[in-house]
C-alpha cells in the first residue's frame, strides 16, 4: 500500500503537500498512485501515436522539417 | 454536506487521470483547497514528462497551414495531447490558428486544458470562439469546465457568458469557481433580480449552505447588497439563509455586517421567527460570546420597537431559558442597559 512519502515523490512534492492523505484509507491511496502510473503510461502511448498519427497529415515537403523539430522530443 | 469545490477538483483530477467516475470518490471528503494542489501537482507532474515534445509540437504548428492544424489535432492528435500543447502556444499564435478547429472539439480541449499556465492563451481568445465554446460546455452540463474556463477568459467575455447560464448553472459555477476575484467581478455583473433567483436556485438545489460559505468570502460591501436582497424577500429567504448561516456558525462574518445594514432593514431580519429557533439562537449567543461581540447584537435587537422586542424576549425564553440566561450574563458583562429586550431577559424567573 502506497503512503504519502511514496506519492510526494511519485509527483514531485514535499511530503507536507500532501500530508492530508494520511487520513485516506490505505487501499484508497494505492489506487491513486496506481491512478497516476496509469495515466503516465497511457499519456505515453498517446504521444507517441500522436506524433505518429499527425506525421501522416503533415505535407510531404513540410514533413522532414516538422519530424526535425518534434522528432528529438519523443520517447 | 456534499462539499461541490472538492467533488469539482476531484472531478478535474479524474479527467487529468483518465479515470473513471467512480475512481477517488474519497477525495470528495478532503478540503477543496487541498484536493486542488493534489489534482496541480499530479497534472504537472505528467506534463512535466513530456513538456519537451509539446513545446516541440507548439513550435511546429507554426510551420503548417492552419486547414491542416485542424484536421491533425482533430484526427491525428485528439483533444487531450492537444491541451498540453495549447499551454505551450505563444497567444498570438493561438488566437490565428483557434478558428480551425471545431467547437465540440475545443470543449473537450478545455476539460483537460491547465487553465493557470494556458491562461494567457484563454485570454487571447476571440469572443466568436470562446462565446460558443462555453455554449458548449453550457449545454453539455459540465459546469465544472466552464467554472474554469469562466475564471481566466477575459473579463469582456464574462456579461455574454451570465447569459448564457442559467441560475441553477450560476451558482453552481460561482461556488467551485477557484478565483475570488474573478467571483466578486461576477457578483458585481448581476443586478438584483438575478442575484435574487440565483439564491432561489441555490435553496431548491439544497446547496444554499455551500453559497452562505462563498458569500462570506466576497468584499463586506457586497455581502451587504446579499443581504439587502434577502431582506427584500419578507420572510421567503430570511429563514432559509439564517438557518444556513447559523448552521454554518458564520456569523462571525455577517453579524457585523447585519448591524450596520439600515435599521429597517435590520428589523426585518430580527423580527423573523427564525431567530427565536434554538439552534439559530445559541448560535448567535456562542458567537457573541467567544467574539465579544454583544454591540452587534444589541444594535440588532435596537432595531425593533419596543413592544416587538418584548414578543422576541418572550419567544426566545419559551424556546432557549439556558442560553437567554447567558446572554443577560454577557449583557451585564459590557453593561448593557435600556433595551426592552434584555428587560424582559432579566425580570424571567
Amino acid at each position: 500500500m502506497a503512503s504519502v512519502g511514496e506519492i510526494a515523490a511519485r509527483i514531485g512534492v514535499e511530503e507536507d503537500d500532501v500530508a492530508f492523505l494520511d487520513a485516506a484509507d490505505p487501499a484508497d491511496r494505492q489506487a491513486l498512485v496506481e491512478a497516476i502510473d496509469a495515466a503516465g503510461l497511457a499519456r505515453d502511448r498517446e504521444l507517441l501515436d500522436a506524433v505518429d498519427n499527425a506525421l501522416k497529415f503533415v505535407p510531404r515537403p513540410l514533413r522532414g522539417r516538422v519530424l526535425k523539430l518534434i522528432g528529438g522530443g519523443r520517447g | 454536506m456534499v462539499d461541490l469545490a472538492a467533488t469539482a477538483e476531484a472531478g478535474h483530477l479524474r479527467r487529468e487521470l483518465d479515470a473513471a467516475d467512480d475512481d477517488l470518490a474519497f477525495l470528495h471528503d478532503f478540503a477543496a483547497d487541498d484536493v486542488r494542489r493534489l489534482r496541480i501537482a499530479v497534472a504537472e507532474s505528467l506534463a512535466a514528462r513530456h513538456r519537451k515534445t509539446f513545446r516541440s509540437m507548439a513550435a511546429a504548428s507554426k510551420l503548417l497551414p492552419k486547414q491542416v492544424l485542424g484536421t491533425i489535432g482533430e484526427k491525428a492528435v485528439g483533444p487531450m495531447i492537444c491541451s498540453k500543447i495549447a499551454a505551450e502556444l505563444d497567444p498570438g499564435h493561438a488566437r490565428k490558428i483557434v478558428g480551425s478547429f471545431s467547437v465540440p472539439f475545443l470543449a473537450d480541449l478545455c476539460r483537460t486544458l491547465d487553465t493557470v499556465s494556458a491562461q494567457p492563451v484563454l485570454l487571447a481568445m476571440p469572443s466568436k470562439i470562446a462565446i460558443p465554446v462555453g455554449t458548449e460546455l453550457d449545454r453539455r452540463g459540465d459546469l465544472e469546465t466552464l467554472a474554469r474556463f469562466i475564471d481566466v477568459v477575459d473579463i469582456a467575455l464574462i456579461p455574454p457568458m451570465l447569459d448564457i447560464v442559467d441560475d441553477d448553472a450560476l451558482i453552481h459555477i460561482a461556488i467551485v469557481a477557484q478565483s475570488r476575484e474573478r467571483l466578486s467581478e461576477i457578483f458585481e455583473l448581476i443586478d438584483d433580480d438575478r442575484l435574487r433567483s440565483v439564491i432561489d436556485a441555490a435553496v431548491r438545489g439544497g446547496v444554499l449552505d455551500q453559497a452562505v460559505v462563498m458569500m462570506a468570502e466576497l468584499a463586506p460591501s457586497q455581502v451587504t447588497r446579499v443581504l439587502e436582497v434577502v431582506v427584500g424577500t419578507g420572510d421567503v429567504l430570511i429563514t432559509d439563509v439564517v438557518s444556513a448561516i447559523a448552521e454554518l456558525d458564520a456569523w462571525d462574518r455577517v453579524l457585523p455586517i447585519l448591524a450596520d445594514l439600515e435599521p429597517d432593514d435590520i428589523a426585518v431580519v430580527a423580527a423573523s421567527p427564525v431567530l427565536t429557533r434554538p439552534d439559530v439562537f445559541e448560535s448567535i449567543v456562542d458567537h457573541v460570546t467567544a467574539a465579544d461581540a454583544v454591540h452587534d447584537l444589541v444594535a440588532v435587537i435596537s432595531s425593533l420597537e419596543p413592544a416587538k422586542q418584548e414578543s422576541l424576549a418572550v419567544a426566545l425564553l419559551d424556546a432557549a431559558p439556558d442560553t437567554c440566561r447567558r446572554l443577560v450574563e454577557l449583557a451585564d458583562v459590557h453593561a448593557v442597559r435600556d433595551l426592552v429586550a434584555l428587560d424582559v431577559l432579566r425580570s424571567a424567573p
